[in-house]
């Protein structure tokens, strides 16, 4: 499988910046998370790396040759967005049906089998679907079509706590069963930690983070404890975020923290998810 | 290259708004005759042939509005299930191509069924057939363009661009009044151009090639809008 080259990419509308000169790859079998705030570029940049959205600079590569315009490259491809891709009068049979006829083996044994796991009445109209049911319609298809690049905006957009369960398990079920890669952009970022191997954090309409998770949460940090003994330890650290309760001082760091440097007995230095990672990579640094 | 996704929706859709017609105008001309009945004039004055045209002169009229309506309308619902399905903007436009020459010529075989094949020989059969094409084209074309504009622009070019063309017409054909005074001989060899059947057909292919190439433009600058 093919490895996904997005080189120097820019996104500008009139003179408002949207993505500012991305370059990363996305490899084969491996699931992504992609994160970043509301209108931080994210659904911007799945658009534009499924050629549904120009970019107004750079390129995307599959094998060595352009996505654009390109049917064997774009057969690779599948994107799930909130966005309304299908006429009003659809049935959620005929997505699975175009699925088939645009990709080809479509895994309609699958797609059965969850729609009756998630509830879901094949022979109804898109338009009477709640938001929840679309978005499982949506998503039964991408697990079961037939590409190799998965692209997941918002898949758990108006799912219940029951659903998304669901869909995870499925979608680890899928995965080894098949593997092939998902890039899953989602503000449940607690939910899906244990999903994702490789995050990236859009930020300011670039990339702050492109690393593996576990690379990630191994240098974030909570560290505790008296406001003085924190300051003192952490005075040669980036602080991201700090929160003060009466004389007790939690700071937020994300980098490795020196081995030799002695830790003060009343310090408290913990994990943090990677929830508030990104919490404090992003909005902390901003306060 | 794979090509029946995007050509197998347009036509099942055409279809079916064809259908939809059929079966009303069906329903219409039923309910006239039942009406017709109960107000005591009796079927007396209905032939198989009488129905037949009852029925047939208005599907013929709204099939034919139909096509100039379709890819007026279709071609960014199109773009978005091709896109979402793999489909490139070539494969689209290719896909369109066909959808567009498939229904000109359905509409053409109704024409002439519903004529009876009446004066006919084949370069008007021709002519008729290159006349439809490129009406459904330049709706086809027009629909592409309109799919590039957001609802806003959709509405001011909607309305701007029939009126200035409008004024640019009358402008001209004032112009030519007033200032252009030709010779005899000049208008003997206009009219010649006019009457000679290949000068339509030239013409025909010609627009047929302008819309096919601003259709072609517009389709690969599609994109997914944010209205």
């Amino acid at each position: 499988m093919a490895t996904l080259k997005i080189n120097q990419l820019t996104k500008r509308f009139g003179n408002h910046v949207i993505l500012d000169n991305l370059t990363f790859q996305i490899e084969p079998n491996k699931i992504y998370g992609l994160l970043g705030q509301n209108g931080a570029g994210k659904s911007t940049l799945l658009n534009i790396i499924n050629n549904r959205n120009f970019p107004t600079d750079g390129e995307i590569h599959l094998d060595n040759s352009t996505v654009n315009n390109n049917h064997d490259a774009l057969q690779k491809l599948f994107l799930m967005s909130e966005t309304s891709m299908y006429p009003k009068r659809s049935r959620v049979s005929d997505m699975f049906q175009l699925a088939n006829d645009g990709y080809g083996q479509f895994n309609f044994a699958m797609a059965h089998r969850l729609t009756h796991s998630f509830g879901v009445d094949e022979k109804a109209h898109l338009s009477n679907l709640s938001t929840g049911l679309t978005t499982i319609a949506k998503l039964i298809t991408a697990l079961c079509v037939n590409a190799d690049f998965i692209f997941l905006d918002e898949p758990t957009l108006g799912l219940d706590a029951g659903h998304r369960e669901l869909f995870y398990r499925e979608l680890m079920k899928t995965y080894e069963e098949r593997p092939r890669t998902f890039v899953l952009s989602t503000h449940l970022i607690s939910e899906i930690q244990n999903l994702v191997e490789h995050v990236w954090i859009l930020d300011h309409h670039q990339f702050i983070r492109n690393e593996d998770v576990n690379d990630l949460l191994a240098n974030a940090y909570a560290i505790s404890g008296p406001s003085k003994l924190v300051d003192e330890y952490t005075s040669d650290l980036t602080i991201l975020d700090q929160q003060t309760l009466s004389n007790i001082k939690t700071v937020y760091v994300v980098q490795p923290l020196s081995e030799n440097k002695v830790i003060p007995d009343q310090i408290k230095i913990e994990h943090i998810d990677l929830q508030r990672a990104f919490t404090a990579l992003t909005i902390g640094k901003e306060n | 290259m794979q090509l029946p996704l995007i050509y197998k929706k347009s036509m099942q859709r055409y279809f079916y708004a064809l259908g939809i017609i059929l079966i009303t105008v069906l329903g219409f001309n039923i309910l006239g005759e039942l009406l017709g009945l109960l107000s005591g004039n009796g079927l007396s004055g209905l032939t198989l042939s009488s129905f037949y045209h009852g029925v047939a002169d208005p599907f013929l009229s709204c099939s034919f509005v139909l096509m100039g309506v379709y890819y007026l309308v279709e071609p960014y619902s199109e773009f978005k299930i091709g896109i979402q399905n793999g489909q490139s903007r070539w494969q689209i436009w290719v896909s369109q191509i066909y959808g567009v020459l498939s229904i000109s010529i359905f509409a053409w075989l109704i024409y002439l069924f519903g004529t009876g094949f009446q004066h006919l020989n084949v370069a008007t059969a021709f002519g008729i057939l290159l006349l439809i094409i490129d009406i459904v084209v330049f709706s086809y074309a027009i629909g592409s363009g309109f799919a590039l504009l957001s609802r806003l622009w959709k509405i001011i070019v909607g309305i701007a661009l029939p009126t200035i063309l409008l004024i640019l017409i009358v402008q001209i054909i004032r112009l030519m009044v007033n200032f252009w005074h030709p010779s005899a001989a000049t208008l003997n060899t206009l009219a010649g151009i006019f009457n000679w059947h290949g000068s339509w057909i030239l013409f025909g292919l010609l627009w047929l090639a302008i819309m096919l190439g601003c259709s072609y433009l517009f389709t690969m600058h599609q994109q997914l809008r944010r209205d």
